[in-house]
Order: structure tokens, then sequence, then C-alpha cells
């Protein structure tokens, strides 16, 4: 069977959105196969700066064909009805058969879809993913109408069979028609290369300094940035994002090293490091006897003709002009801090503005403070040093560092307080209380930080709701929908016990702070979501409530999901289905509820009365299970419900003729599935 | 090789016009960057093809160190490319040109990193890079998409060199005053600093401290009005009775309030606030003056 390979080959593509497209390409075109009914063997997507490929091995050349039954005109219909069937489905009337169903005996006929040639619905399926290509961001170029992250140039579509000349499968997207060929390297190998085969087409492009495969380019540069340090006293820093990101940069990547000016080591590491890494995309390389930061690791894309010489020399260049302004300003707030000291530059933050309607930065201390000494006696924590380090988070925006660097924020207050001779707790208060700044970032550690980081995000979110600039469809300027997330991960993955609205201070107004706690609940299934959390699950642990606890809630859920996976979960929900289902048929239709506590007195069967005795022993651990927050006992506990339910509706009938039984009856159930909803709402749970 | 600062700006000047670019002159106003010359940022704007570069003098007063930061200067020159429609081949022109000013693409790692430009203050934005040669930030690349607040369509490629970086770099100087300005082999050579370093520091110190700013500030308000009054005017005039939209002269007036604005910017007088304020006045003027050049465009082609 053929192999397929479509490379869409265009100008370079943001690194940080090339697997997120390979991923999508690898979906959409999935889907388009099993809709067209192309079965294949197996399929890889690959991204480079300049490529997104996917290739299908062993791709069938027809999609299947099958059969479709069509009903006809019913038997004894007259007959200008059962020709005018025949001829709309293009079959003589000898062809149809009668079939008995349950409404009567009709006419069938079973129409056969013949399966078509692969190269006929290739073209039809990439037409249908490149066009409205979910990219984050598009754009069009020249005189075109057709978006794409970056101008499309050229596009590699072919079929390839053994022993027989490839096959294009010939379409055009924006005047750029399919091919059988594509370009190597842009820089070392930029000639045309058209490959006679799938595999040729990845061992072709390897010859010509492509490396198609992310992760092979990743593994690449760390062994190699590995081995370049290796034997010399030297040590790399990890960094996995950067990782990510110069893999994404790269088609061949040739890592170098290069060496800091001995005048820059006295700077702080944080410095040197955080500077290489924002701005050139360098590894550090920290030297294991004397702990300094004293080396750069550089990924190229080129082997070049003089061996790199050039490369680090270039980049060594850029580093130094860089670290000299950093050195420049470093000293110049050193100077001022060792005059006065940290704390005294705060009075600045009066006249820098935070946002025109909320205040100025100063402001935004105060109140951060306010906030932490709260959290801090809530959660109980040492609410002085709580204070001190909020004091202190927002002083360093008012130096010559981070002015000039502001990514250094956090960092540069962290080194001057550490210099000043401050706690450590609250030094390390002041860089991490702006985690976690993205996704693969850990939250911060000590407790301290934790408030802050706490304090600050809630006073942000608070403040911007009350003057109504919330983030709306794609625009977030002040990145509110991550700082939930934040606030979210904290108390998370710090396992939180507290209520949002101990958070969220008493003086917002009530509607204010319901829009709030409803944009907090979709941030969190947002998260959850993410985190691979079923949307059923979510659904019955949240159902239509707002967030109020998200650890408890997450507890919940977290345990729920463990639990659906396990035997007990069918005797669950077996034990929760019959009650509910005729509840619901009976309060539909009598238009009344059963939340009467169902009467002993009334019970005729055993049944009733062991279910009955069953409810109220479980009833009672259920509620003590909960109070632990041990949702896994809880619902192993109303699996148990099942035998006896089972029992109860096996000999029981509900319908009495006496309606007090009846409605009794009713109760009962009720009771049951109160049971149960006090634990989560399994009416939302598919089995 | 080039030798000196000039060569290679006659070397792109080549180039650019062996690709059949016209090669204008500078715009005789201050303006932040080589977009706001009307060759572009009219230009950018309607059905018209337009090919053309220039070196655009442009002036950063906040970026003012008076003459003593190796790579940063308040006045600086930029050259300015723009292709309408942008070719399929423009990535490969850049790199050619690259080549003509001595950067040899298999000795030197260049690299498109994702960078989207965006002026807030010409309510113009597109997608595109920043160049990286062996680590350093040579050129913008940009496909504009909106100029004015008005969708390109066809789309500009606009590619912006930082001259002085990149003559940096091809010379292998680590301090912009030391560039040779012309043939360094010559009686008369001159370096970059002999010719523009007095003036770093004269202009430094008075963007930084002595501009006047009620005078700055009269005048952002006396050139946003009269911008909004040359447009308001009506279209037919006096002398021919034919339609004449007046788009560049109201356009100066947008560049002009909009410098005023990088002024008071250093002086240091505008907060935060009204910073966004001024930024929005400057975009209302821009976006004017996009709508009017549209408009007498269609006039000019219905007559």
């Amino acid at each position: 069977m053929p192999d397929l390979v479509l490379e869409l080959y265009s100008e370079e593509i943001p690194a940080r959105m090339q697997e997120k497209a390979a991923e999508h390409l690898r979906e959409s075109f999935s889907l388009g196969l099993i809709e067209e009914r192309l079965s294949f063997e197996r399929l890889e997507v690959f991204s480079t700066p300049r490529r997104l490929v996917l290739i299908i091995w062993d791709l069938a050349s027809h999609s299947d064909s099958f059969f479709e039954e069509k009903r006809g005109p019913r038997v004894g219909a007259p007959t200008k009805a059962l020709s005018g069937f025949a001829r709309s489905v293009g079959a003589k009337e000898s062809e149809l058969y009668k079939k008995k169903e349950s409404k009567g005996e009709f006419f069938f006929y079973r129409l056969e879809h013949p399966g078509y040639l692969s190269e006929k619905l290739i073209g039809k399926i990439t037409l249908k993913v490149t066009h409205g290509f979910p990219w984050q961001k598009s754009m069009r170029w020249g005189g075109s109408s057709f978006r794409w992250v970056r101008p499309l140039r050229s596009i590699l579509c072919a079929l390839y069979r053994e022993n027989q000349e490839p096959k294009v499968i010939s379409f055009e997207i924006n005047g750029v028609f399919s091919s059988n060929f594509t370009f190597g390297h842009p820089s070392m190998c930029p000639g045309k290369f058209s490959p006679h085969s799938a595999q040729d087409y990845v061992c072709g492009l390897k010859d010509r300094k492509v490396i198609l495969d992310f992760k092979q380019r990743k593994n690449l540069i760390w062994e190699s940035a590995s081995k370049l340090v290796k034997g010399k006293n030297a040590r790399l820093i990890t960094d996995n994002s950067l990782l990510n990101e110069v893999a994404g940069l790269v088609e061949w990547p040739v890592v170098l090293m290069g060496t800091i000016d001995e005048e820059f080591l006295e700077l702080p590491k944080e410095i040197l490091q955080i500077s290489m890494r924002e701005h050139q995309k360098f590894f550090s390389v920290i030297r294991i006897d004397t702990g300094l930061l004293y080396k750069f690791v550089v990924v190229a894309n080129l082997e070049s003709k003089d061996e790199g010489k050039s490369i680090i020399e270039g980049n060594s260049r850029v580093l130094r002009s860089r670290l000299r302004d950093a050195k420049f300003f470093f000293n110049k707030d050193l100077t001022e801090i060792k005059r006065k000291n940290f704390v005294a530059l705060n009075h600045r933050l009066a006249s820098v503005t935070f946002h025109n309607k909320i205040g100025s930065q100063a402001h935004r201390v105060k109140e951060i403070r306010k906030i932490s000494v709260n959290i801090a006696k809530l959660l109980n924590v040492d609410a002085g040093l709580c204070d001190q380090a909020a004091s202190l988070c927002k002083t360093d925006l008012t130096t010559y560092m981070v002015s000039e660097f502001p990514e250094l924020q956090g960092v540069m207050g962290s080194i001057y307080c550490k210099i000043e001779g401050q706690n450590e707790s609250i030094y390390n208060a002041i860089s991490d209380h702006y985690k976690p700044v993205t996704q693969n970032d850990d939250v911060p550690k000590e407790m301290i930080a934790v408030v802050v980081a706490i304090a600050d995000r809630v006073f942000t979110l608070t403040r911007f709701w009350i003057i109504d600039e919330k983030p709306s469809g794609s625009k977030d300027p002040f990145a509110l929908r991550r700082g939930a997330i934040s606030l979210i991960r904290i108390l998370l993955e710090k396992k939180l016990d507290i209520k949002l609205g101990d958070l969220i201070e008493q003086s917002l107004k009530s509607e204010i702070a319901q829009d709030l706690y409803q944009f907090f609940t979709e941030r969190f299934k947002v998260y959850l979501i993410e985190k691979g959390y079923s949307h059923d699950t979510l659904r019955a642990c949240l159902n239509k409530k707002n967030l109020e606890n998200p650890y408890g809630t997450f507890v919940q859920i977290d345990q729920l999901e463990k639990f659906r996976k396990t035997d007990l979960f069918p005797r669950l929900m077996d034990a929760y289905r019959r009650p509910n289902n005729i509840l619901n048929s009976e309060e539909n239709r009598s238009k009344k509820r059963y939340e009467l506590e169902p009467s002993v007195e009334l019970f005729d069967t055993t049944e009733e009365n062991s279910l009955m005795d069953n409810l109220v022993s479980i009833e009672k651990s259920v509620r003590v299970f909960l109070l632990q927050k041990d949702y896994s006992n809880a619902l192993q506990t109303l699996a148990k419900l099942n035998d006896s339910v089972e029992a109860f509706f096996e000999n029981v009938t509900i319908n009495s003729e006496v309606q007090e039984e009846k409605d009794n009856r009713l109760h009962l159930c009720n009771k049951v599935r109160k049971i149960m909803h006090s634990v989560a709402n399994f009416s939302e749970l598919r089995i | 090789m080039p030798r000196s600062f000039q060569e290679i700006i006659f070397k792109l000047n080549e180039f650019w016009s062996d690709c059949g670019c016209v090669i204008l002159q500078p715009y005789d106003l201050e303006v932040g960057a080589g977009t706001f010359h009307p060759a572009t940022t009219l230009k950018a704007l309607g059905k018209k093809h337009w090919h053309a570069a220039y070196v655009q003098p442009s002036r950063r007063p906040t970026d003012g160190r008076y003459g003593e930061n190796p790579n940063r200067l308040q006045h600086f020159y930029q050259y300015q490319v723009i292709l309408k429609p942008s070719p399929n081949n423009i990535q490969e022109l850049y790199i050619k040109s690259l080549e003509k000013i001595g950067i040899d693409r298999t000795l030197h790692d260049i690299r498109f990193v994702e960078d989207d430009w965006e002026s807030p203050t010409l309510g113009a934005w597109g997608l595109g890079w920043e160049v990286w040669c062996d680590g350093m930030e040579v050129s913008q690349f940009t496909y504009f998409q909106q100029v004015g607040g008005i969708d390109c369509n066809p789309v500009s490629g606009e590619i912006t060199y930082g001259l002085e970086r990149i003559a940096m770099f091809v010379l292998g100087l680590d301090n912009v005053m030391d560039l040779p300005f012309n043939n360094p082999d010559s009686e008369k050579s001159l370096t970059y600093g002999d010719i523009f370093r007095q003036a770093e520091r004269e202009y430094s110190r008075w963007n930084f401290d002595v501009a006047n700013p009620e005078v700055l500030l009269s005048h952002f308000q006396d050139y946003e009005k009269e911008c909004k009054r040359i447009l308001s005017e009506k279209k037919i005039d006096g002398h021919l009775s034919e339609s004449i939209v007046m788009v560049q002269p109201a356009y100066d007036y947008c560049i002009k309030a909009s410098h005023i604005f990088n002024l008071l910017d250093a002086r240091g007088v505008v907060s935060p606030t009204e910073r966004q304020n001024f930024i929005a006045r400057v975009r209302d003027l821009a976006k004017m003056c996009a709508e009017a050049f549209l408009e007498s465009e269609q006039a000019q082609q219905r007559n």
C-alpha cells in the first residue's frame, strides 16, 4: 500500500506554535480520513521552523465501500410511489425487497456507496484542514485572502508506491500548487529535493541538514551541550522551556559554547542567567568549583565554514553590550541602596501608576499588605513576616535594573534584599510571589511567598473586576485569566483548604463577587479539562454551582474521576439510576417533590425496611467521610446501596393503589437520591 | 566588503534599485521610524503596487545617552524597504541584500525569530520577525495587516534595517561612535562619533531637561487641530475647481504631533494615563489620514 507525504512549507513558524499545529494536523487529518473511510496503518506528524509535515504509512488506495439500507414506501402503497422510490435510488423495482418493521412492512433497497481513490480524497481533506486552520495568530500576504501563520511557499503532497514514480496529489492553496519536491536547509542545502519514497523524504532531508522530528532535535541539542561541558569542571543549567523554544528555532541544531567576559562574573548569577535566556536564548554554564556562571551555550542553525567561530564572536559581542548595560545599572542601584536602604525606594512607588482607575503601585502595595495579613491569619502563617515581604514585593519596580530589564522584576528585589541582609523567607518571597508565571513554572515553595502570591492575585483580580475591565473574547490585556489560573494552581498544589469567599474581601459588591466567582469557576474547569479530567466528572461536582472551595472541589473531582475507573462505579450508578429515573418521571407528571422523610409505619415489605435501615447507616458514615473530605470512601459506601436498591425494585411495586404508600416509596427513592447528591450529582455522569 | 557606514547604504541602494525599487530620499520631518514616511504609511494603503527603499533618519528622544552608550542614540538611521504586494521571494531577496553588504549566510547564523510589530500611534500592526544575525537583531521584517486601522490589501512586506547595528556587525566594531562614516583610508576619514557625538550630547540635554513642556504641549494641540482642519476642508479646490483632498499636508501634522509627544515623553511630563491618551489622539489623526488617502485614491481612479 502507498505512503503519503504532505509537507506545508512556509516562512518561519513561531517556535511556540509548531507543536500545537502539528498536533492539530494529526487530529484533523485523522478525522478527515475516518470521515472518508480511508484506512491507514500509521500516521506521523512533524514540525520544524519551516515545515508542517504529515506522513501516512500504508494508506489504502481506495476508501471502503459500504451499503446503506434505504427505506421506501409501505407495502401496498400505490405503484407510482414504488416506481418513484426505485428511480430515486437508481434501482430496478425487481431489486427492491420487503422487510417487516415495528411500524409495518416496507420496501427496501441496499444502496452501495463505492470506494473512491485515495488520490481524490487526500486533496479534499487537505483543503478542508488547511482552510480555517486554528493558528493562534494568522496573516495574509501578497494579494491573498487565505490565512496562514506566515506565508505558505510550497506544498509537497504525493503518494509513494514501491518501484513506482511518485504520484502528486494535485490541488492548489492560494496560488501554491502541490508538487513532489521540497527544499533542504535554507542556508546549507537550499536546492530542490524530490524524494522517491516517504522514507527517502525523511532520510533525504536529514542528508540536506533538516531534522524533522522535534524531539530528536531537542535530544540532540541537550546531548551536544552536555558533551561540550563534559570534563570541564562545568555544569549546564537545565531549562526545559528554553530547550523547547530553541528546538523550534532550528532545523539543524549546532551547539556552540562561548565565554562570558571576566568583568561580568561579579554580577549576580540570576541577572546573567535571565538576560542571557530571555534576550539571546542562551543556556547557562556554571563552574563547579567556584559556582560562578562563566560560559554560555548557544544553539545555531548552521554548520558554518569556520566551525562556528564568527557565530560565537557575534553572540559574545551582543552579550557583552547587554551586560555592560546591566552592570552599569546594577551599580547605580547599589549606590542608591547603600546610601539609604532598599525599603526607602518605596516612596517612589507613589508616582508609578499601576492602573489609572485603580491607583499607584504604592496603593497596590498597601492593599497587598492588608490582604496578605488576612490570608496569613487564615493559613496560620507568620503575619508579621508576610506583611514585611508584601511591603517589599514591588519595591524593585523603581530600580534602574527593572526599568531596563523588566523581566528581572522580583529577582532584583530579592537580590537587593539579600545584599542588605534581610531574612531569607522575605527575599525569597519577593522573587517567588510572581510564580507560577508560565504553565511549566512551579508554584512558590515557602508559605510566606505563597501568601503574598495569593494576595497579589486577589488584589489584581478584584480591582479589575471593580473597574469592570474584565477579559473578553481574545482580549485579556492584563492577563487576568493567567492570574486566576495561577491562583487556582497555588491553592490546589499547596493543598490550601480555604474558601474563595474568605479570600475575596467582603467589601466587594455581591453581584461583582458573583461574577468573579463565575469567572473562577470557568477557569477552574478549563484548567482541569486541560489536565485531562472529564467534562462530566466536573459537571457532577460543580453542577451549575459556583466554585466555593477550589481545593475541596478538586479533591472531590479527583477522587470521583479515580472511582469511575473502579468496578464499584457501575454498581453505584445502578443504585442511583433506578430511583432517580422513577422520581424524575413522577415529579414531571405530578409536579410534586417527594422530599419528606419516609415513614416507617407505611412500609409494607421487608425490602423497604432493609433499604431504609441501610440508608440510615450509610447516611451517617457518608456524612463523616464528607467532613473529612474523604470522597473515595464516601463513594465506596454509596456503592453498597446497590443490593438493597436492587432488591427493593425487584420486589416492591412503587405504583401502589394506596396513594399514601406510593408517595412514601417515592420519598424513599428520594432519600437514596439525596444521599447520593450529597457526594456528587450522578445524573451528569456517563458510564 | 563595505568599509564604511555610507558604503553600506550605497550597496543597499544599489541592491534594491536593481530589484526595481524606487530609491527615495528621507522624509523631511522628524519621525520615530522609517515606517512614518508617507512612502510607507500611506502607500501601504489602497490597491496600487509600490516598491520603494530609502534611508530614514529617525528620532527617539528617550533613547538619548549623551553619546556615551556604545549602542544607543536618540538620532539614528533606518533603511526601509517596502514591497507591495509582498513578493513570494521576499525573504530570499532580503538574505541576498545581506550578502551584498558582506553578511555571508554560510558563515553567519541568520534567524527569523517571531516578533509581531505594532505601532499604536499609527493604528498599524503586522506579523513577522526580528531577524537575528549571530544573536544580534539586525532587522525587523513585517507583513502589514493594518495601517491606520484599515486592512491592507494587498499586503505590503516591510523590511527595516537598523543601519548602525548592521554596520557595527559588518565592520566588527563594538561602539557606534567608532564606525567609519566614509572611507577610513582616505585622508578625510571621519567616524560616526566625529559627526554625531556632539549632537547626541546636545539633544540628550535638551530632550531630557531643557525642552519647554508648555511650548511642546501647545504645539501638540496646534498640530492636532491643524491636521483635523486640513481634512475637514471642502474637497473642491478654489483655483482648479477639482477635488484635491490634502492628505499629505494633514499627515505631516500627524507626524509632527507624534514627534512632539515623543519629546514630551522624554521630558518626563507624561503620566502613564496621559500617555495612553496622547497615543490615542495621534492614532485618531493617523486613522483620519488613512481614510482620506483611500477616499482620495478612489476619487483619482474614477477620474
